[in-house]
C-alpha cells in the first residue's frame, strides 16, 4: 500500500483557507455593521483548525495499491471507503493538473469505469512521474485484460 | 427512404400550435382588440402563417431521407445546410416507437434510436407510418444481429411472456403507491393534530377534523396515482424475441420498447407494504446506461404485477439464480436502528419541550408513546434486510415499506465498494456495494450493516466470484 505525496496537504490547506477566508469576510462584514460581536471572528480560527485536522486525517487515511488484477483504494475520514476496481473494467484514464497542482509538481489520476457510483475513481496528489507511471501501468493492465465487453 | 407524408400537415399544425400559444401567452391578444378589422387581418396573417409553415414543412420533408446501409443507419436532412448522420447499428441499444393519441388517429409514429453513452436520443424519425415504424424496428434488429454474427438458424418466433390482465392492471394501479410517503403524510397530520391542538385544548373535534383532512389527502393522492398507473400500464404486454425483451403499454400514449437481454445488468423484485400483504410483487429489469431522456423507471418494468411465486420463476427464467434464502444481518444492527430512531424522538421531545416552555402549552410527553413504535420500526427494518452470495449471483434485500430484492450477476460488477461511516464503525458494521453499469435498480445491490470482518471477507469472495464469472463467460 502506498500513500499520496505529502505536498497534497498544501493544496487541501489552501482550499480550506480559501473557504475560511470567504466565511471570515462575511463575518467581518457583519461585525462592521454591528450585527455580531468582534469575538465571533474567533470562529474563523476554529474553522481553519478543524479544516487542517480534517485534511491531515484525510492525508493519513489515503492509500492505494496496484494489485495483480485490480486497483485497491482505501480512504475517507468520516466515511471510510475501500474500493476494488478490476482492470478489466477500466474504460480510460486521465491525468489532471490544475494550476496549483502544476506549481507543486503534482498530478491527479482519474480512472473511469462504466459503473454508476465509482464512475470517477480519483487518486489525488501524486508526483508527476508517479502519476504517469500509474497511468501507464493502469493502461497496460487494462489493455492486457481487455478481451471482454466492458459493459 | 422518406418520412410519412402525413407528417407534413401534422408538423405544420404543431408549429402553428406553438406559435399560437406563444402569441396568446405573451398577452398580445386581449378581447378589447377583437373588432372586425382585427379579425380580418388576423385571419389573413393566420392563413399566411399556415401556408408558410406548410411549405416549410414540405421542404423539410423533401430534404429528409434515411437509408439503411450495410452497417449503419444514415440520415440526411437540413434545408439550408446539409446534415448527414450515421449511426452504426451495433451502437443502437434500443429502437422505440411512440405515438400519442393524435398520432394514433393519423396512423403515424415517432421512431427514436437510443444509443449508450449519449445523454439524449441519438436520432428520431418524426414521423413515419405505423407499419413502417414496425419494419424499421425489425430491420435495425436484423442488421444488429448480422453484426453480432449470430446464426440465423434459430427460429424467429416471438414468444409472449406476459400479459397484464385487466384485474391485475386494476390491482397494480391501486397497489403501486409509495406507502411510506402516504403513511408519513398521514402520521404527520395525526401528530400535529393530537399535539398542536387536541391536547392543548382538551377537545377531540380538531383531531377528528385533521384526521379527516389527512385521510382525504391520502385518498386523493392515491386515486391520482392509481389513475396515472392505469393509463401508463394499460394493456401491458411483454414478448421475448430471440435475445430481446419487448414490451408495449399505455392507454393514451402507446409506447413500445425493447431491452436486449445481453445488456441486462440485474433485476429486482419489488414489493411495497401493500403488495406484500396480498402476496404480489413487481419485477424490474435494468439495462446498461440508457439515455437520460428515457423514462428509466417505467422502462424497466418487466412484470408490473403478479403473484410473488410467478415473479420469482419469471425472474429465474431471465437470470438463472437459485431459490434464495436471505441470511439476516447482526442483531446489533437492530439496536443501531433503535438508537437512531431514539435520537430522532429525543430531538422531537426537545422541540416539544421548547414549544411547551416558550410558546404554548403542549402535551409533548405524549411523544414518548413513539418509543414502542421506534422499537417495532427498528425490528422491521432489520428483519427485511439481508443478503446471500450465491455461486453466480449476489442477492440483497433492503427496505420495509418497499422491499427490494436485487439480483446481480457477478459478471456485471464494475466496482466493489465497502464503506463504513463513523456511526457504523462504532458498532463494527460495514456496507458492501456491488456497483454495476446500471442506473437505478442495481444501485440497490448492497449488503448493509454486516459485520466489519465479514464484510472484508465478503468483498474478497465477491471479487473472486467476479473473476471466475469472467473466465466462464470467456469460455462460453
Amino acid at each position: 500500500m502506498r500513500g499520496l505525496e505529502r505536498k497534497v496537504i498544501f493544496v487541501w490547506l489552501l482550499q480550506v483557507t480559501f473557504l475560511v477566508s470567504l466565511i471570515t469576510a462575511g463575518l467581518l462584514f457583519a461585525v462592521l455593521l454591528d450585527l455580531l460581536p468582534v469575538s465571533v471572528l474567533a470562529l474563523s480560527v476554529v474553522f481553519e483548525g478543524l479544516g487542517a485536522v480534517y485534511m491531515l486525517l484525510r492525508f493519513r487515511n489515503w492509500s492505494f495499491e496496484l494489485r495483480d488484477d485490480h486497483l485497491f483504494l482505501d480512504h475517507g475520514v468520516l466515511k471510510r471507503t475501500r474500493s476494488m476496481v478490476p482492470y478489466v473494467r477500466v474504460q480510460h484514464i486521465d491525468t489532471q493538473r490544475g494550476p496549483v497542482y502544476r506549481l507543486l509538481g503534482l498530478s491527479k489520476v482519474v480512472v473511469y469505469t462504466a459503473g454508476s457510483k465509482g464512475a470517477d475513481v480519483t487518486i489525488p496528489g501524486l508526483s508527476r512521474s508517479d502519476a504517469s507511471d500509474v497511468q501507464e501501468k493502469l493502461r497496460d493492465l487494462a489493455i492486457e485484460s481487455e478481451d471482454m465487453d466492458a459493459v | 427512404m422518406k418520412l410519412s407524408k402525413v407528417s407534413i400537415p401534422y408538423r405544420a399544425l404543431k408549429d402553428i400550435g406553438t406559435l399560437l400559444a406563444l402569441v396568446v401567452f405573451s398577452g398580445n391578444l386581449s378581447f378589447r382588440t377583437l373588432d372586425f378589422r382585427f379579425i380580418f387581418f388576423a385571419s389573413l396573417v393566420f392563413g399566411g402563417v399556415v401556408s408558410v409553415s406548410l411549405i416549410w414543412e414540405y421542404i423539410v420533408w423533401r430534404r429528409y431521407d434515411y437509408f439503411f446501409e450495410e452497417d449503419s443507419l444514415r440520415i440526411t436532412h437540413g434545408v439550408f445546410r446539409r446534415d448527414e448522420r450515421e449511426i452504426p447499428y451495433r451502437r443502437i441499444q434500443n429502437v422505440d416507437i411512440r405515438k400519442n393519441i393524435v398520432q394514433r388517429v393519423l396512423g403515424i409514429a415517432k421512431v427514436g434510436f437510443e444509443t449508450a453513452g449519449g445523454s439524449t436520443t441519438e436520432a428520431s424519425l418524426k414521423y413515419v407510418e405505423k407499419e413502417q415504424a414496425q419494419s424499421i424496428q425489425d430491420k435495425v434488429r436484423k442488421f444488429k444481429r448480422k453484426e453480432t454474427e449470430e446464426d440465423e438458424k434459430e427460429g424467429t418466433e416471438r414468444e409472449k411472456l406476459f400479459e397484464l390482465s385487466s384485474s391485475d392492471l386494476l390491482a397494480y394501479s391501486l397497489l403501486s403507491v409509495n406507502t411510506k410517503s402516504m403513511i408519513m403524510a398521514f402520521t404527520a397530520f395525526g401528530i400535529f393534530g393530537s399535539l398542536g391542538i387536541g391536547i392543548g385544548q382538551s377537545s377531540l373535534a380538531p383531531v377528528l377534523v385533521l384526521t379527516f383532512l389527512g385521510l382525504s389527502a391520502v385518498l386523493a393522492l392515491w386515486i391520482f396515482n392509481a389513475a396515472s398507473n392505469f393509463i401508463q400500464y394499460y394493456d401491458f404486454r411483454l414478448w421475448r424475441e430471440r435475445d430481446t425483451l419487448e414490451f408495449e403499454r399505455g392507454l393514451l400514449n402507446r409506447s413500445e420498447g425493447s431491452i436486449p437481454v445481453e445488456k441486462v445488468q440485474g433485476i429486482s423484485i419489488e414489493e411495497n407494504f401493500l403488495k406484500r400483504q396480498l402476496g404480489y410483487a413487481t419485477l424490474k429489469v435494468e439495462t446498461a446506461s440508457l439515455s437520460e431522456q428515457q423514462e428509466l423507471k417505467s422502462n424497466m418494468v418487466a412484470v408490473p404485477l403478479a403473484k410473488y411465486g410467478t415473479v420469482i420463476s419469471f425472474a429465474r427464467d431471465l437470470e438463472n439464480f437459485q431459490a434464495f434464502d436471505i441470511g439476516s444481518i447482526p442483531s446489533r444492527a437492530r439496536r443501531r436502528y433503535l438508537g437512531r430512531y431514539s435520537i430522532g424522538i429525543g430531538l422531537l421531545l426537545l422541540g416539544g419541550f421548547a414549544v411547551d416552555r416558550f410558546v404554548t402549552e403542549v402535551g409533548y410527553l405524549s411523544l414518548l408513546a413513539l418509543i414502542p413504535v421506534a422499537a417495532v420500526g427498528a425490528h422491521l427494518k432489520w428483519i427485511n434486510r439481508g443478503f446471500e452470495a450465491q455461486e453466480d449471483y449476489f442477492i440483497s434485500m433492503n427496505g420495509f415499506w418497499t422491499r427490494k430484492t436485487s439480483v446481480t450477476p457477478y459478471y456485471r460488477v464494475q466496482n466493489l465498494i465497502q464503506t463504513e461511516t463513523v456511526l457504523q464503525r462504532r458498532w463494527d458494521l460495514s456496507t458492501l456495494t456491488l456497483d454495476t453499469a446500471g442506473n437505478l435498480v442495481t444501485s440497490d445491490s448492497r449488503a448493509v450493516d454486516l459485520d466489519l470482518g465479514e464484510a472484508v471477507e465478503l468483498r474478497e469472495e465477491v471479487f473472486e466470484k467476479f473473476k471466475e464469472s469472467l473466465k466462464d463467460s470467456k469460455k462460453a
